[in-house]
């Protein structure tokens, strides 16, 4: 049994040698990289994508129309709990949304779509700010944006499926590679817009 | 309702009289009840073996490269590494705040296709495997001096060694031609307990036993002419230079992603921490085609058990003419014949299903000193999970409809031979 388990992990090693962890900071459109960690009644989710998948262009936004599609992409990100849906047993509220990115200029990103500048968004503490630099700029002109979104659930135990519905709010999103860490193990899952739930 | 439990009364008196042909039936629904069953436990079973293989490790780090590379060499001492990790690096890793423990990890050497894993106590206090269980040595303690080596439980029973057996590492991992560590010999100091992972097939020995065998090479070879003996090696430095990978527990596992992020973006060199859960859960969604095919084929079997209950029945509707024809002549109507033959096949298929599953226990607490002893395999007595309980049901469900495939017919010939018995 050990052989034939060993030569399976083989044979699946040259399937899986691509896979991408978060932060071997690959940037590949289409496809991004997502952390969740549920701790008691406490969701946390961070992404980090490409720009690409959400606005069609991957640099500071320079006419009204690309402006407009700034606000637009920060008015859906923000209203994360129609993105990311609980059991409703589970009875989740949405904590917190922070967007970050180093070509985006933050009020822009954080302003709702009558323009008006962003209330809070100080989860920062840390790391957060030294960040800015991995989502500026690289070298071919790719950029990212980081989502940080928080949930408190009423019921922790009920806590145990997370639908993401942010292939259909973003087109050009096809992949969600997820990385997570439930109350009991850590876990991976693939997320697809035909699979789009994680069950824990 | 009294008609009903009349029937099935007089179900089971017929039944008793055909025991013997009957038995076999039950037997047949049992075997592929097991077989599903058992087939769906052992699939369970095997993933939690394999995901398991290591637990309570937060992270795993090593030089960048490919997630399931650095699992498949750091955890199951597959494969070789592309590149190693700066010890000064490790040290300010396992420094980090929040870090609970590291074990770090040198590979490249082996033992007769063994491979030798160089390492610390730390490996002994903190490694842990399928949920939270630690390591346990059946005989013998750690390695306490330079030239002590403790031995996988797999490792010393293939190889028939005892404590206190001096044994010589070689120089790389396969091969016919390694070159020996033969001026360095071993001895045997504990053999671990097994564990149905990876440890039960390697060697453990100390860091810096690794690098004192190492002293008097350079470039891959040992030196012409520089002999170090034993004694002589422990005036050298034998602080290693660099290690293969590290596993690391955190105090808040919530942590993981900070440190994984850290780590990824570490400045002295390209490393990389991989979350072995997440790695195994990758590594198993791409081999789990063969859990599949597991699953069809018990399913297979049970359509050709079931095939076989209604067969049978069928078969013995012919030798049944007579009693039918009876039972119809003493006010039997053929709506009774119907439930009368559907009753016979509902209690055959629960009596083969519930004999199957004990008959599957009873097999497990059979084997499974055997299966832990000789293939490292732990499986375990658990109540039938909820998708059991369904596979169950299927097969009773089955089973039911199935029987009512004779039952049918014999309902139809009631009504057509009424009591004219031809022979």
């Amino acid at each position: 049994m050990k052989k034939f388990c060993s030569f399976f992990i083989v044979l699946g090693g040259f399937f899986v040698f691509g896979v991408q962890t978060f932060a071997n900071e690959a940037h590949v459109h289409g496809v991004t990289n997502m952390n969740v960690t549920v701790e008691g009644g406490k969701v946390e989710i961070e992404l980090k994508s490409p720009l690409a998948n959400f606005i069609s262009f991957e640099h500071e936004p320079e006419t009204d129309a690309q402006k407009k599609e700034v606000r637009a992409m920060g008015e859906t990100l923000r209203k994360a709990d129609s993105l990311f849906l609980f059991p409703v047993e589970a009875g989740c509220k949405l904590e917190e949304v922070s967007l970050e990115s180093g070509v985006i200029d933050d009020h822009l990103l954080n302003a709702d779509a009558s323009g008006h500048a962003p209330k809070t968004h100080g989860r920062h503490e840390g790391r957060g700010h030294a960040d800015h630099g991995h989502s500026g700029k690289d070298e071919h002109g790719h950029a990212d944006i980081e989502v940080e979104v928080s949930f408190m659930c009423r019921n922790p135990e009920k806590l145990t499926k997370l639908q993401v519905n942010m292939f259909s709010a973003f087109p050009s999103l096809h992949e969600i590679e997820v990385q997570m860490l439930t109350p009991a193990e850590q876990k991976a899952a693939e997320l697809t817009p035909e699979a789009n739930t994680i069950t824990w | 309702m009294k008609r009903i439990r009349y029937l099935l009364y007089l179900s089971s008196k017929s039944a008793w009289n055909r025991r013997g042909t009957l038995a076999l039936i039950v037997f047949c629904i049992a075997l592929s009840t097991t077989l599903l069953i058992g087939i769906e436990k052992l699939r369970t079973q095997i993933r939690e073996n394999f995901v398991q293989s290591v637990s309570g490790t937060d992270l795993v780090v090593g030089a960048r490269g490919g997630n399931i590379q650095l699992m498949l060499y750091a955890i199951f001492h597959l494969g070789g590494a592309t590149n190693n990790i700066g010890w000064d690096s490790a040290r300010q890793i396992a420094k980090k705040p929040g870090i609970a423990w590291s074990i770090p990890i040198s590979l490249g050497d082996s033992h007769r296709g063994y491979p030798v894993v160089a390492t610390t106590d730390d490996f002994f206090e903190h490694y842990r495997f399928r949920s939270g269980t630690h390591l346990e040595l059946a005989q013998g303690k750690r390695f306490e001096t330079l030239f002590d080596v403790v031995l996988g439980a797999e490792t010393a029973r293939k190889l028939d060694y005892s404590i206190g057996q001096k044994i010589t590492l070689s120089h790389g991992s396969s091969g016919n031609h390694l070159t020996e560590h033969g001026d360095m010999p071993f001895s045997v100091t504990g053999i671990l307990a097994p564990t149905g992972t990876p440890v039960d097939r390697s060697l453990y020995i100390g860091l810096h036993a690794m690098e004192a065998i190492h002293v008097n090479w350079r470039g891959g070879a040992p030196v012409p002419g520089l002999r170090i003996t034993p004694e002589q090696v422990t005036r050298f430095n034998l602080e290693p230079k660099s290690i293969t990978a590290m596993l690391v527990g955190l105090q808040k596992r919530s942590q993981v992603f900070a440190l994984q992020r850290d780590i990824n973006e570490w400045k002295a060199e390209p490393l990389m921490g991989v979350m072995p859960g997440v790695a195994m859960d990758q590594i198993w969604s791409t081999i789990n085609t063969g859990e599949n095919v597991l699953l069809l084929v018990s399913v297979l079997v049970t359509v050709a058990g079931l095939a076989g209950l209604a067969a049978a029945i069928l078969a013995g509707l012919g030798e049944r003419r007579r009693e039918l024809a009876i039972l119809r002549s003493t006010g039997a109507r053929p709506l009774d014949i119907l439930l009368l033959l559907t009753f016979e096949g509902g209690l055959l298929v629960i009596a083969g299903a519930i004999s199957g599953l004990l008959a599957l226990y009873g097999l497990m607490l059979a084997v499974k000193p055997y299966l832990a002893e000789n293939y490292g395999m732990f499986i375990y007595l658990s109540p039938p999970s909820s998708s059991e309980w369904s596979l169950m049901a299927g097969i009773c469900l089955a089973g039911f409809f199935t029987s009512l495939i004779p039952a049918f017919r014999a309902y139809r010939m009631s009504l057509a031979d009424g009591l004219t018995v031809s022979i």
